[in-house]
């Protein structure tokens, strides 16, 4: 295995390289992810409710009680100006006075009047507060004009308004790819970038005019050097596999090995074996080790924007997504956000084919290519000779 | 006789319309220091290529140690090492790691190897550089490094491919010394070059190529003899005429007479003693004599009688 052994020492000078992209990959992507809203659960929002009461009454104390289950609640008798400058500066402020003769009012069935409030015209927090109160007093109301007391319909309100609604969402699949979309999304950006700046120098070295001519002319056969660099080059593509789409989401995310992990691992595969093709195109069709980073940037971020990597594909225009269709990291992109339930994506079982299918004939189609730069450089090199000893290029 | 150790029959290279090899039978022999000499783009390193099975050829056979050569025929390229004309290592790994590396593509055994290489090492003299990676070399330890790299396995054959291009004079004698030393210890050498100094000063055969034909062959001495000027004496003179001229053409061995910008030269077919028999006939005739050189002919001298042209560009 002296080729396999030589491969490795020569990509241990490239890894600088491989290390700093996943690094930052995995800064970004663990990051991206803990902060991802939670589409799965909801909470309410609280506001922040500074009440004047001025009626001083069991039922204003109730209905305080109320709004404190959802809000932070202080109580004091702030000043107009205070009030203004409350809301001007904290829009989640809502002011609340509770006017002499709420709990006598409420008792006869009134709750015009009986209330005042200042907040920030229009707001989120003042139709949120807003309507919890007169979803309360409504259905007080309602008790009162039943027969209760007004302490006892205030009770009962609160009681009958303690229950939630349950919210599922339809689109999102039972079993849950949960927070990992934003981590997979970048892959084939991280992969494109260290396979190709981590391999393309190393398997250009390798197969450099020179250093190839003196290992063909030893012992050692053609088959067994590309045997052994593609064993090599596969190893650490298997490596960075193994870290990044499997031991990170279940030893840092604890993600649960679901089906739809197991398809975004299949998804990865294919994407990872479509690196593998481009990394040996790029190979044997430049000779100089710059040009591998201009390439390798342009095909890395080209692919990655246009794809909906870096933005999602709800935003892409119709023209772009068009041209990212003939790229295989558009079908990546598709899956994932299928599996994640977003961007109008519904997952299912033939879409999951069909976009790891693509993502493999993309990796035949570059391999065939592969092929096709080889025999022009071959039939150069020899002069389009006819002689059948041709070595393996 | 010796063994035979290369065959090339009949080799014919075409790219395309252009013939590089053109019909080049060799026969190299157990031991020699056999020198291929020509000028760029005869297709000295097309030959080499052919030889190894590194490059397709259009005709021709090629037998080394007496086996059909093919890009299959391990067992030949197990005794052969290789030293092309660039430079070819691995600028990531050291100096030591690179000979193990090119050594271990022959032998496996790593106590084995380990010996193999520390030999290389010793041989080209980089015991200090072991740790060093090539871009920290000179361009004369680099080229040993070339050179340690295909030698390390001890090999039977070695073919050395314009070894001393770009080398500064001193190391170049140290590579031609090294390759001597490595033919008294047996190997059969393969030298290709365009420098006529070099193949005359280690070959002991040697094949003049131009546009892929073999044009002469033989030991350096018979070469030589079969060229028609043996000497060529130059002098310093004033005044001299047609007659005196004419004089000179007359003596014994003469072929050729001129006289230029105060410089008369003549050319000898053979003999000796020419060059005090031609003073004293100037002398005799009161002509005025200042320096006086005489040469022997050279490769380039041979060359240029077979082509019409020299060997190389004067440098």
């Amino acid at each position: 295995m002296q080729v396999y052994k030589v491969f490795m020492k020569i990509l241990r000078s490239k890894m600088s390289i491989a290390i700093t992209y996943l690094a930052i990959f995995l800064f970004i992507g663990i990051s991206s992810a803990n902060n991802s809203p939670n589409q799965g659960n909801f909470s309410e929002n609280s506001a922040g409710i500074i009440v004047n009461d001025l009626d001083k009454s069991e039922a204003s104390k109730a209905l305080i009680e109320y709004l404190g289950q959802s809000n932070k609640i202080s109580e004091g008798a702030p000043s107009d100006r205070e009030m203004l400058d409350g809301i001007y500066y904290n829009p989640s402020r809502y002011y609340l006075t509770i006017k002499e003769g709420f709990g006598q009012k409420l008792a006869g069935g009134e709750t015009d009047g009986i209330l005042a409030h200042a907040a920030q015209e229009g707001s989120y927090y003042e139709s949120l507060v807003g309507s919890k109160i007169d979803l309360y007093l409504t259905t007080a109301k309602a008790y009162v004009a039943a027969g209760s007391t007004a302490e006892e319909a205030l009770s009962k309100a609160a009681a009958a308004l303690e229950k939630k609604t349950e919210v599922t969402i339809v689109s999102k699949k039972a079993e849950g790819f949960g927070d990992m979309e934003s981590y997979f999304k970048f892959i084939p950006y991280i992969f494109l970038s260290v396979f190709i700046f981590a391999l393309c120098p190393v398997i250009m070295t390798m197969t450099k005019t020179e250093i190839k001519n003196r290992i063909f002319s030893s012992s050692i056969s053609p088959k067994r050097f590309l045997f052994e660099t593609a064993l090599s080059s596969l190893s650490f593509m298997a490596a960075i596999y193994l870290l990044v789409i499997i031991l990170i989401p279940v030893f840092v995310f604890k993600a649960d090995v679901t089906h739809d992990m197991e398809i975004a691992w299949l998804n990865s595969l294919a994407f990872t074996v479509f690196c593998a093709s481009i990394v040996l195109f790029i190979s044997n069709l430049i000779s100089s080790e710059p040009l591998v980073s201009l390439i390798g940037n342009i095909v890395s971020l080209g692919m990655s924007f246009i794809c909906g990597v870096f933005v999602p594909l709800q935003y892409l225009d119709g023209s772009v997504k068009t041209v990212a269709a003939f790229l295989p990291a558009y079908w990546y992109e598709i899956l994932v956000s299928a599996l994640a339930g977003s961007n109008g994506q519904v997952y299912s079982a033939s879409l999951a084919v069909k976009c790891i299918l693509i993502q493999f004939i993309f990796a035949a189609a570059f391999v065939a290519a592969t092929f096709a730069v080889l025999k022009a450089k071959e039939a150069k090199k020899t002069g389009n000779t006819q002689n059948s000893q041709a070595l393996p290029a | 006789m010796a063994n035979t150790v290369v065959k090339i029959d009949k080799l014919v290279k075409r790219y395309k319309e252009l013939v590089a090899v053109d019909h080049l039978s060799l026969e190299i022999f157990e031991g020699e220091v056999f020198g291929l000499l020509g000028p760029n783009g005869s297709g000295k390193t097309t030959t080499i290529n052919c030889l190894l099975s590194l490059l397709s050829y259009d005709k021709g056979d090629i037998q080394i140690f007496g086996k059909d050569m093919s890009p299959t025929a391990y067992d030949i390229k197990k005794d052969i090492g290789v030293v092309m004309q660039n430079v070819a290592v691995f600028d990531q790994l050291t100096v030591y790691e690179n000979i193990d590396y090119f050594c271990g593509l022959y032998i496996k055994n790593k106590a084995e190897r380990k010996k193999a290489v520390e030999d290389a090492i010793a041989f080209t003299g980089l015991e200090n550089f072991v740790k060093f990676k090539p871009k920290k070399l000179s361009g004369g330890l680099l080229r040993r490094l070339n050179i340690a790299c295909g030698i390390a396995h001890k090999p039977k054959l070695i073919i050395f491919d314009e070894p001393t291009v770009a080398v500064d004079p001193q190391s170049r004698n140290k590579i031609l010394e090294g390759i001597i030393d490595l033919n008294r210890q047996g190997a059969t050498i393969i030298y290709t070059s365009h420098y006529m100094e070099e193949v005359e000063q280690i070959c002991t055969r040697l094949a003049i190529i131009d546009r892929g034909r073999v044009i002469a062959e033989g030991t350096i001495d018979e070469l030589k003899s079969n060229v028609k000027c043996s000497e060529t004496v130059m002098v310093e003179a004033r005044d001299v005429d047609q007659a005196m001229l004419e004089k000179v053409r007359a003596l014994d061995h003469v072929f050729e007479t001129s006289y230029e910008n105060g410089e008369l030269t003549v050319k000898y077919t053979g003999g000796k003693h020419n060059v005090v028999r031609l003073l004293n006939t100037l002398q005799n005739d009161n002509i005025h004599i200042g320096r006086v050189s005489s040469e022997q002919p050279t490769l380039n001298t041979v060359f240029l009688e077979l082509t019409g042209k020299e060997l190389r560009d004067k440098e």
